[in-house]
């Protein structure tokens, strides 16, 4: 399966028009974490769950597109566990500041990136997601994501 | 008992046996900082560490027991199929552990300066064939 890459935006900024941004705004943290959440999920092929959650296991904004039979809330959970103990096994090992975590299984694959010290970002694909776009995605909008959560506190 | 004697000499010779593929594994990586099996209670099966790494194997074997289960326990929960491996990247290393049998798993450390994410996966996926072709099978 390949991937379309003529859908892929970054780099090119999307130029945001006078009346889109004060829409933005009206929506608030939520709204604007929901769409940057929706528009990563367009440039994967493969996506089950992108969810972004506290180290604590509580969902901040999950996205599952549809035909997906992932529980979001409970994949929030089980990847803030292995949020914290990637953290602590890098500690441990003194292997420096955790980067990302990415985890294979026979049908799936799961990237999870930290977004500062408390909140992760992560997605859930199938085994056949091509790795490179999956991370490329992630690592792009990881700070946007980050702006998006800050903007709440 | 000679049948007991004996049994222990091919336990020996196959833990020789797995002994030896590490140490050659190890050989073979570049930038590993180390390398072994562990089984899933954290106890160290082969472990290889290059002269000049300062890894403390045993406290590596015990963390990341810890990680494998946790991903296995994720991907059965997620309905993900079985984990089949796992890398923490972080500023300095990878840290890679891949399941071999539902009892042991392999976990490489590598110096991120001197390979990269994809050398990384893809000399696991190789080495992992050959430590489990030398792994002891119980019967």
């Amino acid at each position: 399966m390949m991937a379309d890459l003529s859908r892929f935006t970054w780099g090119k900024k999307k130029k945001i028009e006078p009346e889109e941004k004060d829409e933005m705004k009206e929506k608030g943290t939520e709204g604007n974490l929901n769409s940057i959440l929706k528009e990563m999920a367009e440039q994967v092929d493969g996506l089950l769950c992108i969810a972004v959650a506290g180290s604590d296991g509580v969902a901040i904004s999950t996205y599952v597109p549809p035909g997906s039979m992932l529980n979001a809330e409970l994949a929030a959970v089980q990847l803030a566990s292995i949020f914290r103990i990637s953290r602590t096994t890098s500690d441990k090992l003194k292997a420096g500041e955790l980067e990302d975590n990415l985890l294979t299984s026979t049908a799936g694959q799961i990237l999870i990136r930290p977004l500062g010290e408390e909140s992760y970002l992560a997605m859930v694909t199938t085994r056949d997601a091509p790795l490179g776009i999956v991370r490329l995605v992630v690592k792009s909008y990881a700070s946007k994501v980050e702006q998006a959560l800050g903007k709440g506190n | 008992m000679a049948v007991e004697e004996e049994n222990k000499e091919t336990e020996e010779t196959k833990k020789r046996s797995i002994g030896e593929v590490v140490e050659e594994v190890a050989s073979m990586t570049e930038g590993l900082l180390g390398v072994g099996v562990m089984d899933m209670e954290g106890v160290p099966v082969a472990v290889v560490t290059p002269p000049g790494s300062t890894l403390n194997a045993e406290l590596a074997a015990a963390q990341l027991a810890v990680v494998v289960r946790l991903c296995s326990l994720t991907a059965d929960k997620l309905k993900l199929g079985d984990f089949d491996e796992n890398l923490i990247t972080t500023a300095s290393r990878y840290i890679l552990t891949k399941a071999l049998t539902p009892d042991f798993y392999l976990a490489m450390i590598l110096s991120k300066e001197s390979t990269t994410l994809g050398m990384a996966r893809l000399v696991a996926r190789e080495h992992a064939a050959r430590v489990y072709k030398a792994l002891p099978k119980f019967e």
